[in-house]
């Protein structure tokens, strides 16, 4: 059993230093009692050293790699994928590309966004990231710039967005 | 990546869609006044939400109104820009702005119609629909800095809020800021700046003051209301630090002299301080280090202002020479002679005005050729580059000519308007009509018309849409002396593209009947009795009998018809005189004795017409 509780903290270690900024030489009691983010403060206990081993190792599981999370409803899915975003986010250099955490629900879309901003911020999930539904983010960044080049939508005034019952719009096509 | 393309339509003096490529690198826009040069450049910062522009700078005067009576303002401004040159990574980060291919689309819409807070309505998006993502954040990724005509570089490099040189202080050091704030720590110089204001605190001079404030807040309020105070020097965060910042300079370079020798900017010239300000701006702009901008542009009105023309050659080639070496675009509109001569050809982009129509044409569009291309890098002096701002050109092969035509010009055109009907009478003089004689300096039309029509036969090609004649000589051998009834076949080889310019939209060529030009306007008419005198002939006999009855006031009628004679004086009289001087002396001759009887020989008239616009095309 000590081994599985070193590795669960090495992992905690890691995700907390890069999410909440903890300092290895401050432990999780003492982090709590100092200065507990807003999420811990709330729970009163911390939100990281709280996730299985498991979870844990999910989150840090290298971007570039595939994974798939598969869990029964409630076994707190979602709030992982919060988590991950949060640590990866903080994590990320880049200016002008950024990752896109896509659900299948608004509902989805609501916690991973609230847990975001509760472990590191409101500004994390604004540009260049992207949190939403996966209907979505295909209409903003697919189908509007993009499906005018399989319909040959002529575009009205220089605008190729697709119209809903849009009349006008069958004298552009092609 | 770099502005590839831009399309305006509406705004300002663009009533139709107009569309102006640019080069990556250098850009020189040329034209005379009124012509959308700065339209463009403002064109371009709207698009580009340019920090003191791109927000707010419309107001109704932009929407464009044709002259025409009851004419209705555009009901929209379009401005549409293509980027080109794009990396992997501009690629990536601007997916939603490249509707295809790889080149990059922004497109700005205003309408002409107030919203209830009295903004005109805008949309600005990227790739080919309005409703893609559009992240403005990537408005980070372009970094336009505008330098205005009469810029008031002094200003602009004082300490203050903005001030250039914060602005550039703050961008070299975003790393070590970013990391401060992460950090949690004051930046190195904040804590520079917090180190001194605490030694000031202790420091007698200041602290004794303090004291006497604070005892005196204590005794007006109290003990209980009273405030404390500190006397410390104001801001010590970065921005307030370096914006209390202010550049001074030293009259020569090289080798750092002690701080107090050096002066406020006030005390400098205008053209220097102009130059310094733009070297700030520079140094903002080619900053390699910063790789998150894809796209920086540049532009300048009229760098010419208050530099003489040695320094706005040299500033040129120094813009040129960063456009080059940087992934830096520069924009530049010029009414400047010295820099179009000194800028080179494919940078120069042409503006011209036509009724409504606006058409800019690079003049890389022209198709001159490698050869054409050198020599008129060596050719383009001064003068002659005069003719990318003139509404019309006459070129002519030599200085008897280019001093001749313009005086000629006046004659023709005073009875040209003589004889029309008021509606259709022409400015009188040449520089009236905004219409340059360009020297060429020898029979080079095959290198100068190119820029006005197709002498090449190359395909694909565009030319300046400005009206242009030349004039040349026959060029029979030196010795001979043709004469109206006995013409003889000349030996200029530019008579052979008289078909190809004349077929041209906007070029003719003329070529004389006889000889010379000096030839052919002693040979005209009664010509000789005005030419003839003003050259001392050391003469006698029957040679000295001839110029005097050639020379008398009233020829009789006997003398008047014999062309013989008249070619052998001709011939003598161009023999004997220099060129430019003889030129001087009839040009004074003409001009000051305008009722002087002086016939024009027909190919001249014509040319001048052309050009001036008396004759169709």
């Amino acid at each position: 059993m000590p081994e599985v509780q070193d590795i669960h903290y090495e992992l905690f270690e890691r995700i907390a230093n890069a999410v909440c900024n903890k300092p290895k030489s401050v432990d999780m009691k003492e982090c709590l009692a100092r200065k507990p983010s807003p999420i811990c403060r709330e729970y009163g206990k911390c939100r990281i050293h709280e996730k299985t081993q498991d979870q844990l190792s999910y989150v840090t599981h290298p971007l570039k790699q595939n994974v798939f999370l598969s869990a029964c409803p409630g076994s707190g899915k979602t709030e992982v994928v919060g988590l991950k975003a949060a640590y990866e986010i903080r994590q990320w250099e880049q200016r002008f590309y950024g990752i896109a955490v896509l659900t299948f629900t608004n509902n989805a879309t609501d916690v991973i966004r609230d847990r975001i901003t509760q472990f590191i911020g409101i500004n994390a999930i604004g540009f260049p990231h992207y949190v939403g539904t996966i209907d979505s983010w295909l209409h903003r960044y697919i189908a509007h710039p993009f499906a005018h080049r399989v319909t040959g939508f002529l575009g009205i005034d220089g605008d190729h967005s697709i119209r809903i019952g849009n009349c006008s719009g069958r004298k552009s096509l092609r | 990546m770099y502005i590839e393309e831009l399309s305006i339509d509406g705004y300002k003096t663009f009533g139709e869609e107009t569309k102006i490529r640019f080069h990556k690198g250098l850009n020189v826009l040329v034209g005379e006044n009124g012509t959308g040069k700065s339209s463009i450049v403002d064109a371009i910062r709207l698009l580009l939400l340019e920090d003191e522009y791109g927000r707010n700078g419309i107001s109704d005067a932009d929407f464009f109104r044709s002259f025409e009576e009851n004419s209705e303002p555009a009901k929209q401004i379009k401005i549409k820009t293509t980027f080109a040159g794009l990396t992997r990574e501009e690629k990536i980060a601007l997916m939603p702005w490249i509707p295809a291919g790889d080149k990059a689309l922004l497109t700005l819409h205003i309408e002409n119609k107030l919203t209830n807070r009295g903004r005109y309505k805008r949309s600005l998006w990227g790739g080919a629909s309005k409703d893609s993502m559009f992240d403005p954040e990537l408005f980070e990724t372009i970094n336009c800095i505008y330098l205005p005509p009469l810029r008031d570089a002094e200003a602009k490099l004082r300490s203050g809020r903005n001030s250039r040189l914060a602005r550039l202080i703050i961008k070299l050091n975003q790393q070590s800021l970013r990391e401060a704030e992460d950090a949690g720590q004051p930046h190195s110089l904040e804590q520079k700046v917090i180190e001194f204001n605490t030694s000031l605190s202790t420091d007698d001079t200041i602290a004794s003051a303090n004291t006497l404030i604070r005892e005196r807040l204590a005794q007006a309020l109290g003990q209980v209301f009273s405030q404390d105070t500190s006397i410390q020097f104001t801001g010590v965060n970065f921005r307030r630090i370096v914006e209390g910042l202010q550049l001074l300079f030293f009259p020569t370079s090289g080798g750092a002299k002690p701080n107090e020798l050096y002066r406020s900017l006030e005390e400098n010239s205008l053209g220097y301080n102009n130059i310094l300000y733009l070297a700030s701006v520079l140094a903002e702009l080619t900053n390699e280090e910063d790789d998150d901008e894809f796209l920086k542009v540049l532009l300048i009105e009229e760098p010419e202002a208050h530099l003489h023309p040695q320094l706005q050659i040299r500033l040129l080639k120094y813009l040129e020479k960063q456009a080059e070496n940087s992934s830096l675009q520069i924009v530049v509109t010029t009414h400047s002679p010295v820099l179009a001569s000194s800028a080179s050809l494919n940078t120069i982009i042409h503006l011209s005005k036509r009724e409504n129509w606006i058409t800019a044409i690079p003049i890389t569009d022209c198709g001159l050729d490698e050869n054409s291309q050198q020599f008129l890098r060596r050719w383009m002096d001064v003068t002659k580059s005069t003719l990318l701002f003139a509404k019309g050109i006459i070129f002519v092969e030599g200085i008897a000519e280019a001093m001749l035509v313009p005086v000629i010009a006046h004659r023709i055109l005073s009875e040209y308007n003589n004889e029309v009907p008021d509606e259709n009478k022409l400015p009188e003089y040449l520089e009236d009509a905004g219409i340059s004689v360009i020297n060429m300096g020898g029979i080079y039309f095959r290198h100068f018309m190119q820029f006005f029509c197709n002498l090449l036969e190359k395909e694909n090609v565009r030319f300046i849409p400005t009206r242009c004649a030349g004039i040349t000589d026959n060029d029979p051998p030196v010795d001979s002396k043709p004469t109206p009834s006995a013409t003889m076949a000349g030996n200029n080889h530019a008579i052979a593209l008289q078909e190809l310019v004349n077929n041209s939209e906007n070029c003719r060529l003329y070529v004389n009947s006889l000889k010379t030009f000096e030839y052919d306007l002693a040979m005209e008419r009664e010509n000789l009795r005005v030419m003839l005198p003003l050259h001392n002939f050391a003469a006698d006999g029957e040679l000295a009998e001839k110029i005097a009855s050639y020379s008398a006031p009233v020829w009789p009628q006997e003398i008047a018809d014999d062309e013989n004679v008249k070619a052998e004086l001709a011939f003598l009289l161009l023999n004997r005189i220099d060129k430019g001087w003889y030129s001087q002396l009839l040009a004074n001759k003409l001009t000051t004795e305008p009722a002087l009887k002086f016939a024009i020989p027909a190919y001249i008239r014509k040319a001048i017409l052309w050009v001036v616009g008396g004759i169709d095309a």
